[in-house]
């Protein structure tokens, strides 16, 4: 390690520096890998504090002993020493850093090197994230960061996204982590009407305007915030300018999508087939007569000039007519820079992106000012401005018969058009999917700012204060209108008009002092205060009788038939604390503390005081270890802390009444009991890790073993209705998490070419401790339970037994023991017969790179999880009605007698034969996935500096491209979020719940990116 | 740095790091909703709670759903068919009810919030002008009555069939919930307790609401009439023939006789407001109704231009029932039939998505007002309790059936046995809720309808399988309840 050898060079100095005469010596520094000149290079004369930085050009001018030794430094680079051995000209190539050890990593109010962590810590780099082509940045984080699950709501964009940092450790309150972006809190929560999927704030984030981000996953780093940390922190740092001239960055992508997967319906031949074999099973073959059966069901299936060849006629592949093939181009351009006392970041960016779902669209346009100014040698401020538009065009959520997915229930039989009119078929078993998306608008129009401007005050050698006011400002507008001859606008149309604004103010004050006493005490200690104040306000309207379907907006209704109005608001108020001690550049301390209140909670327990404690021992700095070529970096470390959660509706605690309308008679209802002891939920979190680094940092890697317990939980518990109330908040009841991660680097080959591996695989294990009893349900069947002694959200139902080798009858299991079968669903015992949380998960990538060549792919993994593929029930139903089947169904349906291989019940038409809710659906929803694969290519230094140009890359990227996985439904890693906040119980608990929930996307995208 | 600015800064450090130190910083008041008990104080929270039990009954869980559409699908023989894919319909229809639907709990839950609140009113009477007083306990007790009645007749056995002072009821909750202690974990309470309760509240609120005696008066909400009525639905329950005689001939006196009901029977369906042959209904309007997209009585049965799922499809056996020119068994087909009003029959041809069935007519424009209690119904009650009680209170039965048979335009009877009461009252009442007392009173089986397992099966009238079970939830959260025969 280098520290260590600097201490010696310190002894060196001491000895000789002294001593010696001085000469000139400049130079030019490089990148070893692509040849290009670094400005803002550290040169320092080692031992000493006498030192300069490149200029523009990579040049440096220093003057020094001729027997003295250069220290070059850059962040991300490998710090290289260099003797000078009397030369007047050194000119330097840095490689980049392998191990990253050296890597500043931003912590909550402050950063520190990586090797002084003792806390757990994933982080994401910018590059990682350049290329990402949904429109916020959290997939990104899957496969990346051990222990970090998201599962996607569904392919829909700008929908909030699913994310577990080491488990769920709450049952009613939020599961979601704290995102802090610079330094504030920001708003993540649903914005959208509660007749929609939930809309995800963070998509206002230009992913490309982002630095890196940290994952606080242990108390230790992420006590810091307190009570709001214990689903962990996500950091996301944005960039800024550094000293040097001003670099354009263009960057400029256009992609191709289509779905990942599709699940594949019954063709007409097959439709018939299926429908003729339900048919002669039901009435018996003397009785049935296949064609009257059809014209019965279907008024169109014939072809209308042809109407005695069954074999022609309508064949609708209505997947086909939901699922298009997307695309998406993307446009950004950056300029950062500065002088020695001010440094700017300016971006602009344009994205514009078609779902493969019929009708979904988004765009989003954006700017962005950081800005560092030195003021005084004492003061520095600075500011960050972001404002965006984002508009989102939707389709209406999966429960609806009027989303595209749904189409795919409707039977091949049917068209698309009415043949005789050429109008949309309005004659469907359900509503053709096509009228809305021609009759029907949803649009989404957000301004986000997200903004905050600070100062920065040195006040005595090493002791700094800094104050930041923040202000997250989101303005939303949608705008929907249902047609007239839609199912759910019809008779006379439908228009709804909602307002949202959401405005969080935040104001963080902190001391910071750094000292370093006895050459060997490092000292770090951040003290100070933190308040936040969120406001909501809301105004919708709805109104009906519209003229016509070109007059969409309220102004032209005839009848207002709702109106309201309301707001919601919360504060914070904090005061924190936190030391970071550092002994002969091995012992590591970290002691921190928060105090919190919540207005959320009532007068007698609004505080919560939330402590932490890390030890760390870098191992390879003790003498013993010096000189261990194998083991090039070890340190154990150990911490411990408790972290709280508030996240619950903002008046929780109290009892409240709301207005109600009785046909114009106004009134008051009654919709939560108070509860007054209401308080913080708890979590103590324990961690033990390592850190490693094994042949001069080739391969480098992480170890944790964690348990969280968290206590007090804020639950929503059960009480009996007959009270007149459902529920009432009350900390009851404690769950757990235990878990194992394991992160490994390696660089493979370091030579021209180069090949770098990262593999990073969590094991967590949820479990609900203690519940005094209660039982939780989710979901409608309410089949996701929480019980004591299982992980949140099993599966709880009837168990399917399988198919009657003989019969053809579904069977189901009788009894809890499971040793007797019945035929009548509603005679079967419910019993556990799923867990949706994972066992393990994580990611393996590599990157390759040779001359200007790059080569990178990563696969991402979920092992474990069960689904529910609940529109199985209905396409899987053997003609129970007259929907769709999959093709998964028509090849795994009872045959005969003696088929015992088939896993579905013989088809009866238009009869049930174990139709309901059970474990048939349920399937397991691992899958391995081709996440991303990225080929590039730099132009070669020469022929681009022609062009007065630094560097140009061209790139294809691949998101999505292969999925190993046995799950039959669209895609594994979606789950639908069904209407309500990621974060609200329903969701917490129902995981895994496939209904028509659109697939993610498979997208090519073709890059270019120029650096000037 | 020189020291004065150090200490200019310092000023500046220590206004920025206090701002908001303050606790009350932390005291945010809700703005949507009413905090704590503060709303029964005074005279304006305790009627706002009433009104607001009167939307929360009318919602469609209760008026809207379980006291017509549940009890005519439970007792549904395959005179209609369920086509649409809620399962928990299906369920209902196929009597394979499941405790853990979603409706099972939300109705029941549903009910007893409302009859929280109407607890709270009728516990803070003394906050209520003098003036207003009788008229507030008079509607709180009527809503809590008829609450106990819906609970009752759908949760529980009935109460002919075996010892009512026996057979669990459902828990009895007349006092308004404070916090949550021990004895909010109620048992059942017997069959007959809680007839008790209902008939004490019924007969309280009768007296209490006597200044109101005509259709749609005290705003449509409740009066003596609306009370008497649920009596004597209550009473024919209970086989008490002669109090049902007396309760229908009060509301036919007060009503004005046969003279109020309306032309056609057409004409008694998809009204804004009370008609003269209203007895009670649930008020609804544009902005509100109990739904027009996934909940609503025409939600389901309405199949016409852009409103309605097509979901209940008449079966030749209703129509059956009907005799030649019987204004009742109509059937209109309307090609371009946009709205209900362009219909004039009781059924009609459907339009729409799921065209060409046969539908009834009764329900077919989601912002009307519901019929919970039409006159003809208690002219039915009247006839067919003095038929069975051997007596003639305010008319001879065969008068009172023939006066409904006259309005149908079909002939007058001479004589009157009680199959032909049975005949009567379905063709009259048929998909307004009544199914489930009629099979129970007259002991009809019922036949499981095409299309399940164990379809054409006969249930007995007492026949566990049509009595919902007490919700899995409610069951999970109190184990003071035992479930009901068929889903333990």
């Amino acid at each position: 390690m280098k520290k260590k050898l600097s201490f010696f060079g310190v002894l060196l100095f001491l000895t000789f520096g002294v001593l010696a005469q001085e000469i000139r010596v400049t130079g030019t520094v490089v990148d070893e890998t692509d040849g290009g000149t670094l400005p803002g290079v550290t040169v320092l004369v080692k031992g000493t504090t006498i030192g300069t930085v490149t200029d523009f050009e990579g040049n440096y001018s220093i003057n020094v002993a001729p027997d003295a030794t250069l220290l070059f430094s850059f962040i991300g680079m490998t710090t290289r020493e260099v003797p000078v051995e009397g030369r007047s000209i050194i000119n330097v190539a840095l490689v980049p850093d392998l191990a990253l050890l050296d890597e500043v990593v931003v912590v909550g109010y402050g950063t520190r090197l990586k090797y002084e962590l003792t806390g757990s810590i994933s982080s994401v780099r910018a590059e990682d994230i350049a290329g990402h082509t949904m429109p916020s940045f959290e997939t990104a984080l899957h496969g990346r960061t051990a222990g970090v699950h998201i599962s996607a709501g569904t392919g829909k964009l700008g929908q909030q996204v699913r994310t577990r940092i080491r488990g769920a450790s709450s049952i009613s309150a939020s599961n979601q982590p704290l995102y802090v972006i610079d330094g504030i809190p920001v708003q993540t929560q649903n914005m959208g009407t509660t007749g929609n999927e939930p809309t995800n704030p963070l998509a206002d984030l230009n992913p490309r305007d982002i630095e890196s981000i940290e994952v606080l996953k242990d108390a230790s780093a992420a006590a810091i915030y307190g009570s709001r940390a214990a689903n962990g922190v996500i950091i996301i740092t944005t960039k800024r300018g550094k000293e040097g001239k001003t670099r354009f960055n263009v960057s400029t992508q256009i992609g191709f999508s289509e779905a990942a997967n599709k699940v594949g319906f019954l063709d007409r031949e097959q439709y018939i087939d299926l429908w003729n074999i339900a048919g002669i099973n039901r009435y018996g073959e003397e009785n049935w007569d296949l064609e009257s059966s059809l014209d019965g069901s279907f008024p169109n299936w014939r072809d209308i000039n042809n109407p005695d060849n069954i074999a022609l006629g309508p064949n609708t592949n209505w997947e086909d007519e939901a699922l298009r093939r997307g695309g998406s181009q993307q446009f950004d351009i950056s300029a950062s820079g500065g002088t020695k006392e001010t440094q700017y970041f300016l971006s602009l960016s344009f994205t514009d992106q078609d779902a493969i779902i019929v009708g979904n669209t988004f765009d989003r346009i954006g700017g962005r000012i950081n800005l560092d100014h030195q003021a005084t040698s004492a003061l520095t401020i600075g500011m960050n401005m972001n404002l965006n538009r984002s508009r989102n065009f939707r389709v209406s959520h999966d429960r609806a018969f009027s989303t595209p997915i749904q189409m795919t229930a409707l039977p091949p039989l049917e068209p698309t058009h009415d043949p005789v009119t050429g109008e949309l078929n309005a004659n469907t078993i359900y509503e053709n999917g096509l009228i809305p998306l021609k009759y029907s608008n949803f649009d989404t129009e957000v301004f986000r700012n997200f903004g905050n401007v600070y100062f920065s005050l040195n006040l005595l050698p090493g002791l700094t204060f800094r104050s930041e006011a923040g202000l997250d400002l989101l303005n939303q507008q949608e705008v929907q209108y249902l047609g007239r001859n839609t199912n759910d606008g019809g008779p006379d149309g439908y228009g709804f008009e909602r307002n949202v604004k959401s405005v969080i103010y935040n104001l963080e004050n902190y001391f910071t002092y750094d000292a370093v006493f006895a050459d060997n005490y490092d000292l770090n200690l951040v003290v100070g205060s933190s308040f936040q104040q969120a406001d909501i306000q809301f105004a919708s309207m709805g109104a009906t009788g519209f003229p016509s379907d070109e007059f969409r907006r309220v102004a032209s209704a005839s009848e207002i038939s709702f109106a309201s109005a309301s707001g919601t608001a919360y504060r914070y108020t904090s005061f924190f604390a936190r030391a970071n001690m550092k002994f002969f550049d091995r012992y590591l301390v970290t002691l921190s503390g928060r105090s919190d209140g919540s207005s959320r909670f009532g007068r007698d327990n609004r505080y919560g005081f939330f402590p932490s404690a890390s030890v760390g021992w870098v191992v390879t700095n003790e003498d013993f270890m010096m000189d261990d070529y194998v083991i090039s970096f070890l340190k154990p470390r150990f911490s411990w802390g408790l972290t709280g959660n508030s996240e619950i509706g903002n008046y929780a605690s109290r009892g409240l009444y709301m207005g109600s309308n009785y046909a114009g008679l106004s009134g008051l209802i009654s919709t939560s009991i108070p509860s007054p002891d209401l308080k913080w939920e708890t979590t103590t979190q324990t961690n033990i890790g390592v850190d490693f680094g094994l042949l001069n940092d080739r391969i480098t890697g992480e170890i944790d073993y964690y348990v969280k317990k968290t206590e007090d939980l804020l639950l929503s518990t059960q009480i009996p209705s007959s009270t007149g109330f459902t529920s009432v908040f009350k900390n009851v009841g404690n769950m757990e998490n235990k878990g194992w991660e394991f992160t490994l680097n390696t660089v493979n080959v370091d030579r021209a070419f180069r090949w770098n591996s990262n593999f990073n695989i969590a094991f967590n294990n949820n479990k609900v401790t203690n519940l005094d009893g209660q039982i939780i349900t989710a979901g409608n069947p309410a089949i996701w339970r929480v019980v004591e002694g299982q992980p949140i959200g099993i599966l709880y139902t009837a168990e399917y037994a399988g198919v009657d080798p003989e019969t053809g009858n579904a069977l189901f299991y009788l009894n809890e023991e499971g040793d007797e079968t019945t035929t009548n669903l509603s005679d079967a015992a419910n019993r556990i017969v799923g867990d949706p949380n994972p066992d393990f998960w994580g990611g393996f990538s590599n990157n390759f790179s040779y001359k200007g060549f790059d080569l990178s792919f990563m696969f991402q993994f979920v092992y474990g999880n069960d689904m529910y593929l609940h529109a199985n029930q209905w396409q899987a139903a053997g003609l129970r009605w007259e929907d769709n089947h999959t093709l998964h169904y028509y090849n795994n349906f009872w045959r005969g007698p003696g088929d015992d291989d088939a896993y579905y019940p013989e088809p009866r038409l238009y009869q049930s034969n174990g139709y309901g809710t059970s474990s048939m659906h349920i399937f397991d929803a691992s899958y391995i996935r081709l996440k991303d694969l990225t080929f590039g290519f730099t132009l070669p230094r020469n022929i681009v500096q022609r062009a007065n140009m630094e560097s140009v890359r061209i790139f294809v990227r691949a998101y999505n491209l292969l999925t190993f996985t046995d799950y039959p439904g669209y895609d594994p890693e979606t789950s639908s979020p069904n209407t309500a906040d990621v974060g609200t119980q329903s969701n917490n608990i129902q995981q895994g719940w496939d209904f028509f929930t659109a697939p993610q996307p498979r997208t090519i995208t073709f890059g270019l990116n120029l650096n000037f | 740095m020189k020291t004065n600015k150090i200490s200019k800064y310092f000023i500046f450090i220590l206004l920025a790091a206090f701002i908001g130190s303050c606790d009350d910083f932390l005291d945010v008041e809700p703005e949507l909703a009413v905090s704590d008990d503060a709303v029964y104080d005074t005279h304006e929270g305790v009627l706002n709670a009433l009104y607001g039990a009167w939307d929360r009954a009318a919602g469609p869980q209760l008026f809207a759903g379980l006291s017509v559409f549940y009890s005519d699908l439970v007792a549904n023989s395959g005179q209609v068919r369920w086509t649409g894919t809620f399962l928990s319909y299906e369920l209902m229809e196929s009597k394979n009810m499941n405790p853990n639907e979603g409706i099972i709990a939300s109705t029941w839950n549903r009910a007893y919030w409302t009859i929280d609140l109407l607890n709270n009113v009728l516990d803070n009477l003394d906050r209520v002008n003098e003036n207003a007083r009788a008229v507030t306990e008079g509607e709180a007790r009527f809503l809590r009555g008829i609450l106990y009645f819906e609970l009752i007749r759908h949760y529980a056995r009935p109460y002919s069939d075996g010892d009512p002072s026996n057979n669990p009821g459902v828990p009895l909750v007349l006092t308004p919930t404070a916090g949550i202690t021990d004895e909010d974990y109620r048992p059942r309470e017997s069959v007959a307790n809680v007839y008790a309760s209902i008939i004490d509240d019924l007969e309280r609120s009768k007296a209490l609401l006597a200044g109101f005696t005509t259709a749609g008066a005290n705003g449509g909400r409740a009066t003596a009439n609306t009370a008497a009525a649920f009596l004597a639905r209550v009473y024919m329950t209970q086989r008490n023939w002669e109090s049902a005689a007396r309760e229908a001939d009060f509301v036919i006196e007060n009503m004005g006789g046969y003279g109020a009901l309306n032309n056609t029977p057409r004409a008694a369906f998809n009204n804004d407001t009370y008609t003269s042959e209203d007895v009670f209904m649930i008020n609804q309007n544009a902005t509100s109704h109990a739904g027009q997209a996934n909940d609503g009585l025409g939600t389901f049965f309405a199949s016409l231009d852009g409103y309605g799922r097509s979901d209940v499809h008449i079966q030749q056996n209703h129509l059956d029932m009907f005799e030649e020119g019987d204004l009742r068994g109509m059937i209109d087909t309307v090609p371009d039939a946009i709205t209900i009003a362009d219909i004039n029959k009781m059924h009609y041809i459907g339009v729409g998505r799921k065209p060409n069935n046969i539908m009834s007519s009764k329900w077919g424009k989601y912002d009307a007002n519901i019929n919970v209690i039409r006159l003809a119904e208690v002219i039915l009650i009247r006839a067919e309790a003095n038929f069975r009680n051997g007596s003639t209170i305010g008319a001879a039965p065969l008068d009172d059936i023939n006066a409904i048979r006259a309005r149908a335009d079909v002939a007058a009877w001479t004589d009157l046995n009680l199959d032909m009461i049975w005949e009567e009252r379905y063709r009259e009442m048929c998909f307004e809720g009544r199914l489930i007392e009629d099979i129970r009173r007259f002991e009809k089986d019922v036949i499981i309808p095409a299309g399940y397992t164990d379809s054409g099966t006969a249930l007995p009238w007492n026949d566990p399988r049509m009595i919902l079970p007490i919700p899995q939830r409610e069951m999970d959260v109190n184990s003071n309840l035992v479930q009901n025969e068929a889903y333990l």
